[in-house]
């Protein structure tokens, strides 16, 4: 009872495993300057009870180094929850994975991890000269790091291509390829087991780090997101010692395989446009940009080869449409974009600092990304027609691989007013300089009064307006004598095709009607005549509006217009 | 909210529309300009008035805001 009770407590505690792992399959690949882990790991349910959660374990030296690391259930593509847990042993640092569902007793699952160390490959010899070739040493154990019994285990250790190995540390059963070096099958190892292993070999990618890149993604809701990044390169792979040669490095027979960065490429959105690329001076490197169907890549040739200890500094920069990355529901907007973005292949990034400077008056800013950052203070930029400043949101992160370069969101609220505030402010500053000038305009800085001068001022405006109305009269009467032209000939016109009318009349009905008919063109007469007489006095008098003889005038014509009626209609 | 959900943001006014609206709101923001400047040397003490002076700016302040905003627009200053 005793002994059981213990034995639960025990378990309780954890210190009896519940797992065991039936196989293992490690392959490091460290073929540029990234080592790069793929472990698949054959869990078994060894225990009483079912288990959500499964255990891995790294030695210190590699937790040190270690960069990213992903879970997936193999065959799977979604990824397992995975964080650090106290370890058991003080060398080795265990993470633990969620499942997503229980395991139960006797049953297996299979695990893919992958990770990623940087800084773990170390030159020797340090310092080469130019016409040599770069050898590193990898140091690592044979048997892989487990939390758990391990009943086989393989490692397979990719070297670089076309190198040599100028030795591998030889733990029985141990096997050396080209380019490659297998350890194991080994069997039934125990748990924090480890036996350390040295690789020497050549490997000639050149180690250039990114000490730091600084990505500033600028959003305008103009219709733009601006992305630009200053990038810190240095060569930190076997020093170069002696002089440099240009001669040698052009004749070099290794061509590309020399330890030394020439050129790269790269890889930005296949939306980027204006594409800029520059260094200290300017842009005096051979660069060129090629769009390709998914992407568009920019080739960078630095302006010197990167030897080992050299370095660089450049800054490049694009544009995108904000269609593509920017998401908007009412006045909630979203931008999903890259955290990181590729600079060229298997990069090791010291520090990495992403700004992202979002309009002015933002609200509720919320920021999710895809792995832990160091979120440091706000800031502000102001810019072009900015009142109080941009708000820039600075995330930061140490030791990113390529594997980094994912998606993270952020969401605030902005209004549209916010932006049509801009165009407004330029409208104020503009009205604010013509205020000045209607103001300066009525100051008088004469120093002596000129009384005479002013009067002659007075007088010049009065001729003016004078000038003005005659002028205007003058149009009136031009108007109106154009009036009665018209009105003249178009009678006359009328008059004609009437009696042409008439005698239409005349043949095809009877005489009778066309007499009637002709009436008309008396009553016609009668209203041009009044209209004549009314142009008349209206021309003799400008100053009489002629209250009455208007009235009577459109008496008559109105009275004219009903005769003339009452005929056709008598017809 | 979540993205997945939102729309895609388009601006307000497409890109390729900028050169014209600059030409045409600074164009016309610049006749007004050399009207004003026309009426301010030209008119006597007697002449001024305020009103016509105060509508004319503020036209031409409008057109000008509005021009030069898309001419930084343009030229690449993303406001």
């Amino acid at each position: 009872m005793k002994a059981f009770s213990v034995l639960g407590l025990i378990s309780l505690l954890g210190l009896v495993s519940s797992w065991k792992i039936a196989n293992l399959d490690r392959s490091i690949d460290i073929a540029s300057q990234v080592v790069k882990v793929s472990t698949l790991y054959t869990f078994e349910n060894d225990g009483t009870s079912a288990e959500k959660q499964v255990k891995i374990a790294f030695s210190q030296e590699e937790a040190d180094h270690l960069s990213f690391i992903a879970a997936t259930i193999e065959g799977n593509k979604g990824k397992l929850k995975i964080s650090k847990v106290a370890a058991k042993n003080a060398n080795f640092v265990e993470y633990a994975i969620d499942l997503a569902s229980p395991i139960t007793t006797g049953h297996q699952i299979k695990i893919r991890v992958n990770s990623r160390f940087s800084h773990a490959l170390t030159p020797l010899p340090a310092k080469i000269q130019q016409s040599e070739s770069q050898f590193v040493v990898y140091q690592g154990s044979a048997y892989a790091p487990a939390a758990y019994q391990v009943a086989t285990q393989k490692t397979t250790i990719k070297t670089a291509q076309g190198g040599k190995t100028l030795s591998a540390t030889n733990i029985v059963p141990t096997k050396q390829e080209t380019e490659r070096v297998i350890y194991g099958p080994y069997a039934n190892i125990a748990a924090f087991e480890s036996k350390e292993i040295r690789v020497h070999y050549e490997n000639n990618f050149p180690f250039v780090v990114a000490t730091l890149v600084e990505r500033t993604i600028e959003v305008s809701h103009w219709g733009n997101v601006a992305v630009e990044e200053y990038i810190e390169l240095v060569h930190q792979g076997a020093e170069l010692e002696g002089s440099f040669s240009r001669i040698d490095y052009q004749m070099d027979r290794r061509g590309r395989n020399q330890p030394a960065l020439q050129h790269f490429t790269t890889i930005l959105p296949s939306t980027a446009r204006d594409i800029y690329y520059r260094d200290e001076i300017g842009n005096i490197s051979t660069s060129a940009v090629r769009i390709r169907a998914q992407s568009v890549d920019v080739e960078i040739r630095p302006r010197f080869p990167l030897f080992g200890g050299w370095k660089t500094s450049y800054v490049i920069g694009y544009n995108v449409p904000t269609e593509e990355f920017l998401y908007n529901s009412g006045n909630q907007y979203a931008l999903k974009m890259k955290l990181f973005d590729h600079v060229f292949d298997n990069i090791v990034v010291d520090k990495l600092v992403t700004k992202v400077v979002l309009p002015e008056h933002v609200k509720k800013v919320k920021i999710s990304t895809p792995y832990a950052v160091n979120r440091k203070p706000d800031e502000l930029r102001p810019t072009y027609l900015d009142t109080i400043g941009r708000l820039v949101i600075v995330v930061e992160k140490e030791n990113v691989v390529t594997d980094h370069s994912q998606f993270f969101t952020v969401s605030y609220e902005f209004e549209f007013n916010d932006l049509i505030r801009e165009p407004l402010l330029a409208s104020f500053f503009f009205l604010a300089l013509f205020g000045v000038v209607i103001i300066y305009g009525r100051f008088d800085f004469t120093i002596v009064e000129d009384p005479e001068r002013e009067a002659e001022e007075r007088h010049q405006e009065l001729l003016e307006k004078l000038a003005n109305f005659v002028e205007q009269k003058q149009s009136a009467y031009a108007v109106l004598s154009a009036g009665k032209q018209h009105l003249t000939n178009s009678r006359n016109q009328i008059n004609n095709k009437l009696g042409e009318e008439v005698e239409q009349v005349k043949k095809l009905i009877s005489a009778a009607a066309a007499e009637k008919a002709s009436e008309l063109a008396k009553y016609d007469k009668n209203v041009f005549d009044l209209v004549d007489n009314y142009l008349k006095a209206v021309e003799k008098s400008t100053s009489k509006t002629g209250g009455a003889d208007e009235q009577q005038f459109v008496q008559k014509i109105a009275d004219a217009r009903a005769r003339a009626d009452a005929i056709l209609s008598g017809i | 909210m979540d993205v997945s959900k939102m729309n895609k943001y388009h601006a307000p006014v497409h890109f390729s529309s900028f050169p014209h609206l600059t030409i045409t709101l600074c164009g016309i923001g610049l006749l007004l300009i050399a009207y004003f400047t026309v009426a301010q040397v030209t008119a006597t003490k007697a002449s001024r008035s305020l009103v016509k002076d105060v509508t004319v700016a503020t036209l031409a302040s409008f057109f000008l805001g509005f021009g030069s905003l898309f001419l930084l627009l343009w030229v690449g200053i993303y406001v």
